[in-house]
């Protein structure tokens, strides 16, 4: 079970009407690895990730994660956070966390105690009340508290304060499976530089790069950032336009 | 620990070094009990792959050892320690011969001026 | 894991359903016990707030449960499985069958309970203005005529059959109207609307090509009696039977393969 890559893309593609999120997208990332997706917004890393989590289908091309193609067995291993909090309007916090012990048989039970007191959250309080900050932290401890051999966090970092984002990335680092690979995307590669092992640039809906942060540094001498923000420099300049 | 990860090397250097340096000036004593991999990662904000691979770079020098235990312990071995810190030593000595270099002086009157200063300083 | 589902799935609709039919059995309590019931203040407004409004808060509620339900019914799974509900749905290791299987169930358990909850209150009703000997007499009269007529039993049964599968067809059309809709880029909800009816066009197209083709074989029926009633019903209740399972198949076919092959949550 726990042999060949995590995830293998090949020629996925994915349009919605005439806009082609993804363009013919190839793709394999290796177990135990922190890979960071970057990318300026709109370049389809959030249209990957669905189609990594079975919520879309390809138009054409498949996508593999340990194996086999998105499904029950799939959703099992893998740990995924939306690009915006989903809980329905009627849920209270004890309910997110039984749905989590109640579907996920890798959800750490005991951790949820821990959310609690952490967030200093009322177990009967209606998720719907939280602040979007809570809800954000909520959903990301249970999302952690998961021993899956695969992560999906579609834009964790999005729209936090410095603060928060400690946190986050905090609770990335003590919470994932060390044998499992956590896929982060970001558009501010700055944020999560630190914690990856690799990283894959996409433009447009193709994979522009995917490389070890290692080699980058060591045979470009530049930052992951600095990289970044070279290679993308062109898309600013067209956005001014 | 408090790491700084600023320039453009890779991470796990970056982090050996402050490592090192943490070690030989003391602020970890010889045959003290070192952090674990992902303790440290969490208080540098890294991966705790790339913190294993900085403390590996440690243990092939010989600063760190692993104990049978499954921990990892500053070395002992006095000798170890002095070469290390001669070592880093030699290296900002060279640092501040290249920086003088850039302003005109030459090596040798570097030096010079080092004593100079220090002799002030007295 | 189905089970786990349906435990969301009720918990979900009993919170609004359960308090929704007790006020119905206790409205329905009420009404009938103080049905004769003549304050020694009389006047307008005693009689509106002890008679009239309880009355009208009962028929109110009678009918509104069903459009509770029916509401209910198109939410859990327009938001609840494929709108903003469905990020978590479908991150659940779950198959598609089991989802839909889950909200089909639930969304009869509503129907059912609604219809059950108005009959109960009709009979508590009608019991407790002291009607019971006539409930009673006629129980002892359907049975006579279940006595005479053996097949009475079968056609009631088949007509219960017929009702079920026509409240799941009809729950299946919502869901496979919606199920379409969501294959849209955006005005989900029209498409969904224009599905729905699209649906009940083709029904009927299909129903009446139907019963023409059959009408063209001439066959000439003529109901007399009730003997003669007693034996065409079964077959031909039978047949209402096959045609409803057989559009049943077909909208549970469409909306899960939509969802196996062409799930597009936004």
């Amino acid at each position: 079970m726990n042999s060949g890559e995590i995830i293998v893309c090949s020629n996925l593609h994915r349009s919605f009407g005439k806009i082609k999120a993804l363009d013919g997208v190839d793709l394999s990332v290796g177990r135990g690895r922190i890979v960071g997706l970057a990318a300026p917004n709109a370049a389809g890393k959030t249209t990957l990730i669905k189609i990594l989590c079975g919520l879309l289908q390809p138009t054409a091309g498949q996508a593999l994660i340990d194996g086999e193609q998105p499904g029950v067995y799939t959703k099992s291993i893998t740990a995924y956070l939306p690009d915006r909090p989903g809980f329905p309007d009627w849920m209270k916090v004890q309910d997110s966390i039984d749905i989590y012990s109640d579907f996920f048989s890798d959800f750490n039970a005991d951790k949820a105690g821990e959310i609690c007191t952490t967030l200093n959250l009322d177990r009967n309080a209606k998720i719907s009340t939280l602040s979007k900050g809570t809800k954000e932290k909520l959903q990301l401890m249970l999302v952690m508290s998961r021993q899956a051999q695969l992560y999906l966090l579609d834009e964790p970092l999005a729209g936090i304060d410095p603060a928060a984002r400690d946190f986050m990335l905090h609770t990335i680092v003590a919470g994932y499976n060390e044998a499992g690979t956590v896929l982060i995307s970001t558009h501010l590669i700055t944020d999560v530089e630190k914690l990856l092992d690799e990283v894959i640039f996409m433009k447009e809906g193709q994979v522009l790069l995917h490389r070890s942060t290692d080699e980058i540094r060591e045979t470009e001498g530049k930052s992951i950032d600095e990289l970044f923000r070279e290679m993308f420099r062109f898309e600013v300049w067209k956005g001014e336009e | 620990m408090d790491f700084k990860l600023k320039d453009a090397r890779p991470i796990w250097q970056q982090l050996a070094d402050q490592m090192t340096e943490s070690i030989v000036t003391g602020e970890y004593k010889p045959g003290e009990r070192f952090p674990s991999v992902r303790d440290l990662a969490l208080q540098a904000g890294v991966n705790p792959n790339t913190m294993q691979r900085a403390l590996s770079r440690l243990e092939e020098y010989g600063l760190l050892v692993t104990s049978r235990t499954a921990g990892r312990n500053v070395t002992e071995d006095e000798e170890t320690l002095r070469a290390t810190r001669e070592t880093l030593a030699e290296k900002r000595v060279k640092e501040y011969l290249d920086d003088m270099e850039k302003l005109g002086f030459s090596r040798l009157s570097a030096a010079e001026y080092a004593g100079k200063i220090q002799e002030e300083e007295k | 894991m189905f089970g786990k589902l349906m435990k969301y799935e009720l918990r979900g609709c009993m919170r609004i359903f359960l308090p929704l039919w007790g006020a119905v059995l206790a409205l329905a309590l009420y009404t009938g016990l103080t049905a004769g019931f003549e304050p020694k203040v009389s006047g307008f407004l005693i009689d509106l707030i002890v008679h009239i409004l309880p009355g009208i808060a009962l028929v109110g509620l009678s009918f509104g449960m069903f459009v509770v339900a029916l509401v209910l019914i198109i939410r859990r799974f327009y938001s609840g499985l494929l709108g903003e509900g469905g990020v978590l749905a479908f991150s659940l290791p779950v198959t598609v069958t089991e989802h839909i299987f889950s909200k089909l169930l639930t969304a009869l358990i509503m129907t059912v309970g609604c219809v059950l909850a108005g009959v109960l209150a009709s009979v508590l009703a009608v019991i407790v203005r002291g009607y019971g000997s006539e409930v009673q007499s006629f129980l002892q009269q359907a049975g006579r005529f279940l006595a005479e007529y053996p097949k009475t039993g079968l056609l009631v049964f088949e007509f219960i059959v017929m009702l079920l599968l026509f409240a799941c067809f009809t729950v299946l059309r919502l869901y496979s109207g919606i199920a379409v809709g969501h294959l849209f880029p955006s005005h989900r909800g029209l498409w969904s609307v224009a599905a729905v009816i699209g649906i009940g066009w083709i029904l009927n197209f299909v129903s009446i090509g139907l019963v023409r083709l059959f009408s063209r074989g001439s066959i000439e029926i003529s109901v007399n009696t009730v003997q003669e009633a007693m034996a065409i019903l079964p077959g031909f209740f039978g047949g209402i039977i096959v045609y409803l399972l057989v559009w049943n198949v077909l909208m549970w076919l469409l909306t899960w393969i939509i969802l196996k092959k062409k799930l597009n949550i936004l």
